[in-house]
């Protein structure tokens, strides 16, 4: 079978200092064979080490947004960029090692634990500790049976079930351990309690220190640490600034967040 | 296997298992599947002693010293004969496979039937997916094992013992020492082959684990869902190596296997090669000593060929009866087991308000090392509204599954109406509650099957339509190309569509809604809807659940407020409950949870 995509074949230049910037360029998209435009006409420009924050209704775009960008899917029409080079141009495999990203669907697989973190037969054990302390999943890790050896899910001989919420920390532990310069995460906290994504917030800024992330949420509380938030309705950019800003402008985020907001500042003893 | 399970198994005997498949395929195909197994077995004897009486039949005629044109009239005939038996008898045998391939697949119905209404809690245990993956390799091996040929083996071994027993007459009638060398024979060629299959048995359990293996792999490296992250994580470093594993254990143990094989096979052919020496050379001596004429020389030559012919035949339907009578057995243990549901009443007050009281109730996992509830006693009234929060991990997803009996507790007991659970038909215990889990997913049917869960054509359009109103899918679902007819995924039907994350949610709670069961429980219903969706579902809750009884899970501890009572778990035990008012004056962990949400919403602090 061929491969759909254009091949690339420039390499992505590695840049230490992590100063990549990706533009989309009036980027329209459409699944083949669908009359349907999930993104219209969409310009955003994503700055370096930024803290971006996606929100917007279900089917608003934000998911087919991120599969643009990792380029998982090409756009129908526009371009994305990155540093200016339309990012068609660079080797597929390569370009993708810029990105780790927990998808809200993420998937782990019925192999020891600390394979699905590498995603691969070398194992590093201090990284993998690290990785699973800054995703708070330490704790679980340790009283699994076999530790970081334990299989997980019950597909083969021997597996272990985890709880939803452990599988959201560990998928976490993977993207942490890819150590990309740009980190995705689709709503990383939605099976947390909590108490559990308290932790994971704290950890974030720790997380994506010195890295681009963007975030998707529907708890908008989240979007408190984001510098910057991008607003989606109907697959087109309508709103973007910091939290004060979208705030004061009154607008569709305005809506939202007092939507969820209500339900926890008239109440009392808070 | 191990010991406990081969005890198990000892209880299903070879004539037990004999009865049963034949028993059944009377009941799947009817009894003229009978007429044509017993047609074809005689056929299938009668045709290769034709074959092999040819060559004496013909130069009996041709010296029987008639006239010529006779001569060529009884050839003629018999060529004849035995083209019509041939005819007869491949017709009879396609018949006969048909037959005994419907068989298998009318029997998969029982199997998935099965699958579908034992009680969960066994089929999820370890014991009972063991049980299962057995199981099912009686069905969906293909032809040649499981219980298809099974049945056609019985037969088979019929058809050659027929054979075996006409011929040996014949042989036994011209010299009983050429029969008794023929049986002794075929004694060790069996002893060589029983050896070498014995083996394999042994080591087929381990084949199909490292199969196993091997069948997930390639399963999951091709799955739509799975796409993002094995691109994302480079996982093709990673699977093909895993693969190259599975492969590289299969080959070394299929070389084993083959090895038993491969020595019998050289025992049996020497043992041939020393048969034919001898019987050729006794045949001959005869011959050339005058006692035995051309044409019963040419008829011993191929009767004795024959013969070799069907021991092979016998001993391979003997060895696929006991190969697969493991799986017989297994297959047979698998549909005996689980909670006995004959006989169990149905609950009283059928589509009433329950009330639901659990006593001391503890549960722990099948393998954990923890009591995952821990003597819990709580009484839910009829019609009361009662919300579960804690942290993940608390026991709340495994505290609903043991409401609505899925799950029966460790100790303890629990009560429906006053009436102890475990007395009642689960099923009919099912038909009260309406559960909407945390795992989303559509069945690739059209999606008003799935939300209606009858065939699409039968439901109640009008109170589809308000289901999916009330879950706030109407509209989503008036713009598919085939509304509500759509199919769901894409593997059924190539315009099918897949729904989002939140859509399918909602899709849930429809199908709940259109249960119109007297207890609603929902396990964290609006984790992948967006605030104004959420917001919106939170004002209708209070209508759809009036009258009900409600059992209500989140960690949005915002959308507790319009329950009754409030319950705040903590490893296995309720920590704290009353409303949420009473909790936030009582201080504690509730209210440092609620405390801990509210804090992001409340005046940005910069």
């Amino acid at each position: 079978m061929e491969n759909g995509h254009v091949a690339g074949s420039i390499p992505v230049e590695k840049r230490l200092d992590g100063e990549y910037e990706i533009a989309f360029q009036d980027v329209s998209f459409r699944y083949p064979g669908s009359e349907e435009m999930i993104l219209k006409h969409v310009n955003c420009k994503i700055k370096m080490k930024d803290k971006l924050a996606l929100v917007g209704e279900n089917g608003a775009g934000k998911t087919t947004f991120v599969k643009l960008l990792c380029r998982l899917y090409e756009p129908t029409e526009g371009v994305i960029t990155l540093n200016g080079i339309d990012i068609r141009k660079y080797r597929e495999e390569e370009y993708r090692e810029l990105f780790g990203v927990v998808f809200q669907d993420f998937k782990l697989f019925a192999f020891p634990m600390w394979q699905n973190l590498v995603t691969s037969y070398e194992r590093d054990d201090a990284r993998i500790r690290d990785c699973l302390e800054r995703a708070g999943a330490a704790g679980f890790a340790e009283k699994l049976p076999e530790g970081m050896d334990t299989l997980l899910f019950k597909d083969r001989e021997g597996g272990v079930d985890i709880s939803g919420g452990e599988a959201q920390k560990l998928a976490l532990a993977r993207a942490l351990y890819k150590d990309a310069p740009f980190v995705v995460l689709d709503e990383p906290t939605a099976a947390l309690d909590p108490i559990s994504e308290a932790q994971v917030y704290a950890g974030f800024h720790e997380m994506v220190r010195d890295k681009t992330s963007i975030y998707i949420s529907h708890r908008m509380s989240s979007c408190r640490f984001c510098d910057d938030i991008v607003v989606f309705r109907d697959g087109e950019i309508v709103e973007r600034g910091s939290h004060e800003e979208l705030l004061e402008k009154q607008g569709h985020y305005a809506k939202m967040w007092h939507a969820q907001a209500k339900y926890y500042v008239n109440k009392e003893g808070c | 296997m191990k010991k406990a399970e081969m005890k198990e198994l000892k209880k299903y005997p070879i004539w037990s298992n004999c009865l049963y498949t034949f028993r059944a395929l009377r009941r799947e195909e009817g009894t003229r599947a009978f007429a044509v197994c017993v047609g074809d077995t005689l056929c299938s004897v009668l045709l290769p002693f034709l074959e092999a009486a040819m060559a004496g039949a013909a130069a009996a005629c041709l010296v029987s010293g008639k006239a010529p044109w006779v001569r060529l009239l009884m050839v003629a005939g018999y060529i004849l004969l035995l083209q019509g038996a041939r005819f007869l008898q491949g017709n009879l045998k396609e018949l006969r496979n048909k037959l005994f391939f419907l068989f298998r697949i009318d029997i998969t119905r029982e199997f998935e039937r099965k699958t579908l209404e034992m009680d969960i809690q066994s089929l999820e245990s370890a014991g009972g997916r063991k049980k299962w993956e057995a199981a099912q390799r009686n069905l969906y091996m293909g032809n040649g094992a499981g219980i298809e040929a099974y049945a056609k083996s019985y037969w088979d071994m019929l058809a050659n013992l027929g054979g075996l027993a006409v011929y040996g007459v014949i042989v036994g009638r011209e010299s009983g020492f050429l029969l008794a060398f023929l049986v002794l024979q075929t004694f060790i060629v069996t002893g060589f082959h029983l050896l070498a299959a014995r083996r394999t048995y042994g080591m087929e359990e381990e084949i199909e684990d490292i199969w196993k293996e091997f069948r997930y792999l390639r399963r999951e490296s091709i799955l739509p869902g799975n796409g993002k992250d094995i691109r994302l994580y480079r996982m093709d470093r990673w699977f093909p190596e895993a693969m190259r594993e599975s492969i590289r254990k299969i080959c070394a143990l299929i070389d084993r296997e083959e090895n038993g094989y491969m020595a019998a096979g050289m025992g049996n052919r020497l043992l041939t090669f020393a048969r034919s020496a001898v019987v050729y050379g006794w045949l001959i001596r005869e011959m050339l000593l005058g006692s035995l004429g051309l044409p019963a020389f040419l008829l011993y030559v191929g009767i004795v060929a024959g013969f070799e012919a069907w021991v092979r035949g016998f001993l391979e339907a003997v060895i696929n009866i006991f190969s697969n009578e493991k799986i017989m057995k297994s297959y047979r243990d698998f549909m005996d087991y689980g909670i006995v549901e004959e006989g169990k009443p149905a609950p009283g007050k059928q589509g009433k308000p329950h009330e639901i009281r659990l006593e001391h109730v503890t549960f722990r996992y099948e393998g954990s090392r923890e009591d995952t509830i821990q003597d819990l006693s709580l009484t839910i009234r009829a019609g009361e509204k009662l919300a579960l929060v804690g942290r993940n991990g608390a026991g709340k997803t495994t505290l609903i599954k043991l409401l609505c009996g899925l799950y029966r507790p460790s100790s303890g007991k629990i009560y429906l109406d006053g009436q102890d659970m475990q007395t009642l038909s689960q099923r009919e215990i099912f038909r009260e509650f309406a559960v909407v889990f945390q795992e989303v997913f559509a069945f690739s049917f059209p999606l008003s099957e799935n939300v209606s869960c009858a065939q699409a054509g039968t439901e109640d359009g009008e109170r589809l339509r308000r289901c999916l109103e009330k879950a706030g899918l109407w509209e989503r679902v008036q713009a598919l190309p085939k509304k509500a007819g759509t199919s769901m995924n894409q593997d059924m039907d190539k315009e099918g569509v897949t729904l989002s994350g939140g859509e399918l949610q909602k899709m849930m709670l429809a199908r709940a809604l259109y249960k119109d069961a007297p207890v609603v429980i929902l396990d964290e219903p609006t984790a992948a809807l967006d605030p104004i969706a959420e917001s919106e579902m939170y004002e209708k809750y209070d209508g759809m659940i009036r009258g009900k009884t409600a059992v209500f899970i989140s960690h949005r501890l915002s959308s507790t407020r319009f329950c009754d009572r409030i319950l705040f778990m903590e490893q296995g035990r309720i920590l704290q409950e009353g409303s949420h008012e009473s909790l936030m004056k009582q201080g504690g962990a509730y209210a440092e949870l609620f405390a801990l949400q509210a804090r992001y919403y409340q005046k940005a602090k910069k």
